[in-house]
């Protein structure tokens, strides 16, 4: 049957659902929504920013100590491997917004892509931790030699356990990122189905 | 209309939320069932149409392009949500002062219909949505991608899933 000429349900449903929704609520918080989202995002990206510059800050610390060619070379593919990681993560964001505005099953299929994107960016980061302790681990120990330092000293801390801490922040960090957008990944595909079908 | 690109999106927003507010609000309330959810989806719902609103060009009328960019953030927000929490649970929508009897029939038949809406399927919640939102077959159609046969069907399926669940809710 055409819906359009089935309306006894939807008429009384149409009337019950457009009483719903007061616009003064919608309107009263949309300044206040507005000025806390846009807090959100300043601190967000000022924290992301920080985050990826300080990185490449203290790989190109490294770098000038490089004892050799291949240390130096190692520490310039971590360096230019996280800001392409900023890059990347900017990229994908805007294009996940760009695609809010589609219709519902383009959306979802932007979002399929961004999520695969995501998971591609986390194994990226694997591979650039992995290259980043292969080039910091002698660095480390070499460092700490020629500088005649324990691993307890403040230099030790400051050049050896705090980017410990960062690359397992980061790997954590990607870890769970992974593990939202393949569990995110599974629902979006439900719903393409759904889209596609229209049995459901 | 679409936005002159001179207007300050702040203004934009400020307009489309006085002339489409009801519509978010029920939107919102179609994919979410408590109040903190309904401020974390409406927070998101007008942040995207603040950074929408520049690119809107006018191809489709500002109501179809606010309710697409909305069901969309709904969906999104669903989607995430749902990892955490299953399938919502039955919930009310906030309930105001006392009313007077005839006024609190209307609000329980419509927050029945409101939980009924939100325990369909998401393709057909939409549908139904937007079809209570007045939107035609062709522009829900338009919406969702694909043909009117198919927004009839589906709009069929859920007008029978709607009258049994609202059957089921019946006190």
């Amino acid at each position: 049957m055409n819906e359009r000429t089935a309306p006894g349900d939807w008429a009384q449903w149409q009337a019950d659902w457009q009483r719903a929704g007061h616009l003064a609520d919608a309107a009263q918080d949309a300044s206040r929504q507005i000025a806390r989202a846009r807090r959100g995002l300043l601190v967000a990206r000022l924290i992301e920013g920080a985050v990826a510059g300080a990185a490449i800050l203290v790989t190109a610390a490294a770098l000038r100590h490089a004892g050799n060619r291949l240390e130096a070379g190692l520490g310039l593919v971590v360096g230019v491997g996280i800001a392409a990681l900023w890059l990347q993560r900017i990229r994908l964001r805007a294009r996940e917004h760009a695609a809010v505005a589609a219709s519902s099953p383009k959306h979802l299929a932007a979002l399929t892509r961004v999520r695969l994107q995501q998971i591609r960016l986390a194994h990226f980061i694997w591979i650039v931790l992995a290259l980043e302790l292969v080039f910091l681990t002698p660095w480390w120990v070499i460092g700490n030699r020629v500088h005649h330092r324990t691993f307890t000293d403040l230099g030790s801390w400051l050049s050896v356990w705090l980017p410990i801490a960062g690359i397992v922040a980061l790997f954590v960090w990607s870890w769970r990122l992974r593990r939202r957008a393949r569990a995110e990944l599974e629902a979006i595909e439900q719903l393409r189905t759904q889209y596609r079908d229209p049995s459901p | 209309m679409p936005e002159s690109p001179h207007t300050p999106p702040d203004a934009a927003l400020d307009r489309v939320v006085r002339d489409h507010g009801a519509v978010l609000e029920r939107v919102v309330w179609g994919y979410v069932d408590n109040a903190p959810d309904r401020d974390d989806l409406m927070q998101e719902i007008l942040t995207a149409l603040w950074r929408a609103l520049p690119r809107f060009r006018g191809d489709s009328s500002e109501r179809t392009f606010v309710l697409r960019v909305a069901h969309n953030r709904g969906i999104t927000f669903s989607i995430r949500r749902r990892r955490f929490q299953g399938l919502p649970e039955d919930g009310q929508l906030p309930d105001p002062a006392p009313l007077a009897e005839q006024r609190l029939i209307e609000e329980q038949r419509r927050d029945r219909l409101f939980q009924c809406i939100r325990r369909l399927p998401e393709a057909q919640r939409q549908a139904v949505m937007l079809r209570l939102e007045g939107l035609s077959q062709r522009e829900i159609a338009e919406l969702q991608d694909t043909s009117e046969t198919n927004v009839g069907a589906r709009l069929t399926r859920a007008r029978r899933s709607l009258r049994t669940l609202l059957g089921e809710e019946e006190p």
